[in-house]
């Protein structure tokens, strides 16, 4: 499994080239490029996951929010201080829980604003050389406004309270999360990710824009024989173009597929059909930290976002760190 | 008789000493090699020489790393021997049938695994002490964790609960060595429990010091998976310990040769600050 195109880059003297697989030519648009080095494709979407501000759409409705028509920076920031003024009466401990704790998390985070900066393309996040933060402003309107409005302080929360102890029991309005945690609120109250759940883009290029893309990719040992490479695209191909399997990964990975022959109408989870939406419509930017120097977004990043949530550097430090850190890796 | 030139001696010796070669010697001696290349654990590796260890001696983290494992490893060995002792010589009055019990009690944190036991104590950090902190009102209980201050004590604290049990069998097996006649004299001679503590059993005790000073002083060095378990090394990389540090700069940063030859720094280190301190208890050993 290859987390991208800086894995890629790392595993490629031992990966098959796949570009003339049925998988090949059935997948979404674009979702090969995070696998594709000097033209050669090596890697096959396993699933396209989506991210950015997951909210809670019935506290939104509560505090007399349209979640819908948010669609400036302005708009989302007057949305956040009216759900704040409104905290006693909702029950909330918070307007945020974004986990800080968890530095993937703020890498994650990160690439709204690095994405437009390398023009949405994840070569172009692999090779360069400079980071230059075009979108500084941005990256500091969102940033403080989820570290002034956080539940618990940002550097220090997880995952678990995030997500299970705080989102799933409607004590904040407000995560950075993905797809993925629809699994986890459904084992925990089933009603949340069909009625409640629903995600808000961001504006940081042009126009509003979430996180998607291919996660993970599949990709092949060449240095097998021949016949368990055969077998091991069979086995891939099977996986997405089967009846049987097609369903069992809508219905019970709840993944949302990469490839053109599945329809949009057999996504039922609400949010992982907006996100399909929102793909097909272009109004993504892709998993571009999944390109940034090796350890680079949790370590670096994730770190730094840290100790600039603890007041413990200034802003002015944080990113000349992530500036210079970056030009150092990509010697 | 078995001696340095029968077969039978190498012939038990090998199994021990295959298995060091493969676990210690092989290791240490690759690993010195890529240290002084650019290795990046997959494809690139070209000879750079010394490189790595200037680099490694400017790397702001990597020396921040060091520090505070060497303020965690002094605060924790001064209190795990300090409470090992006491629990040690309170066993080892006459308490008939309480003393196993109190034994096995006291020595139980220890078998837990470091990671399990990084995973309860942040849960009584976060949950708990929150929890006490919401029904009483004091702010002391709130927020551990989330600070450097409150992440090192927690590391303390979690180390010393895991460790005092075993330095304490230690303690306890020195201390029922002590002559009964040493003891006897001393108290026909008049002396009070504390000049006979002081004055009698800490000088005999000193071997023992030898043995868990060197194990205390060595574990808190090396710890990793309690650091993983309890902080992640957060917030802001303030609680990172140098074992982390390494380990994160390997496989998160993929920088393999440089990693090994922090590694290497790190590994003279310990070396150093090992055999200084046990240089030092033996020369204070005495014999009865």
């Amino acid at each position: 499994m290859l987390g991208g195109l800086a894995d890629t880059q790392t595993w490629e003297h031992k990966l098959y080239d796949l570009g003339d697989t049925e998988l090949a030519q059935k997948a979404i648009e674009g979702t090969l490029e995070g696998a594709t080095l000097n033209e050669t494709v090596y890697g096959l979407p396993m699933n396209i996951e989506g991210y950015g501000w997951l909210i809670n759409k019935e506290l939104f409705q509560q505090a007399g929010i349209d979640s819908e028509a948010i669609e400036t920076f302005a708009d989302f920031k007057e949305a956040v201080e009216t759900l704040d003024s409104k905290k006693e009466e909702l029950g909330l401990d918070g307007v945020f829980g974004f986990s800080g704790g968890e530095t993937w998390v703020s890498s994650q985070f990160s690439s709204n604003f690095f994405a437009p900066e390398f023009n949405d393309s994840l070569k172009e996040t692999l090779e360069a050389k400079e980071l230059h933060l075009t979108y500084e402003a941005q990256l500091k309107d969102y940033a403080d406004l989820a570290i002034q409005y956080n539940a618990q302080p940002l550097e220090s929360m997880d995952y678990s309270t995030s997500v299970e102890e705080l989102f799933a029991s409607e004590k904040v309005a407000i995560i950075h999360q993905g797809n993925w945690i629809v699994p986890t609120l459904n084992s925990l109250d089933d009603t949340f990710a069909k009625e409640k759940l629903a995600i808000v883009p961001m504006q940081v290029g042009d126009g509003s824009k979430i996180v998607a893309g291919p996660a993970w990719y599949w990709g092949v040992n060449k240095d097998k024989e021949q016949e368990v490479i055969d077998a091991s695209i069979q086995f891939l191909t099977w996986m997405y173009t089967d009846e049987e399997a097609m369903t069992a990964i809508i219905d019970d990975f709840e993944f949302i597929p990469a490839y053109t022959n599945f329809s949009s109408d057999d996504i039922s989870d609400p949010l992982s059909n907006d996100i399909y939406t929102y793909l097909t419509n272009g109004q993504t930017v892709p998993w571009v930290h999944n390109s940034y120097p090796d350890g680079y977004g949790q370590n670096i990043f994730g770190v730094q976002f840290q100790a600039y949530a603890a007041d413990q550097i200034s802003w002015t430090e944080f990113t000349d760190q992530l500036k210079s850190s970056w030009a150092q890796e990509r010697q | 008789m078995l001696t340095n030139r029968s077969k039978s001696f190498w012939l038990l010796l090998a199994p021990a000493f295959v298995a060091l070669l493969v676990v210690l010697f092989i290791p240490l001696f690759t690993g010195g090699y890529y240290s002084l290349t650019n290795w990046n654990g997959n494809t690139i590796s070209d000879f750079i020489g010394l490189e790595n260890y200037l680099r490694a001696f400017k790397d702001q983290a990597f020396i921040n790393s060091l520090l505070f494992t060497a303020k965690f490893s002094v605060y924790s060995v001064i209190l795990i021997n300090v409470i090992a002792l006491l629990l040690a010589t309170l066993v080892t009055q006459k308490l008939g049938r309480w003393t196993t019990l109190f034994r096995t009690v006291f020595f139980m944190p220890n078998l837990i695994g470091g990671i399990i036991l990084g995973f309860i104590w942040q849960f009584i950090f976060n949950k708990a002490f929150e929890s006490i902190a919401d029904l009483t009102g004091i702010n002391f209980f709130n927020g551990w964790l989330n600070t450097p201050e409150t992440g090192f004590w927690g590391l303390v604290i979690l180390f010393v609960w895991q460790m005092s049990g075993y330095m304490m069998l230690i303690y306890i097996s020195f201390l029922n060595n002590i002559p009964e006649e040493i003891l006897e004299a001393a108290d026909m001679d008049g002396a009070n429990p504390l000049q006979v503590f002081f004055r009698i059993k800490l000088p005999m005790l000193m071997p023992a010091f030898t043995v868990t000073l060197f194990l205390t002083l060595s574990n808190a060095f090396k710890i990793y998976d309690q650091n993983l378990a309890l902080t992640q090394g957060g917030p802001f990389n303030s609680t990172q310990m140098a074992a982390m540090n390494i380990y994160n700069e390997a496989f998160s940063m993929r920088k393999m040769g440089f990693a090994q030859s922090k590694a290497m720094i790190f590994l003279v280190i310990i070396v150093i600050i090992s055999i200084i301190q046990i240089s030092i208890t033996r020369r204070k050993e005495i014999s009865a």
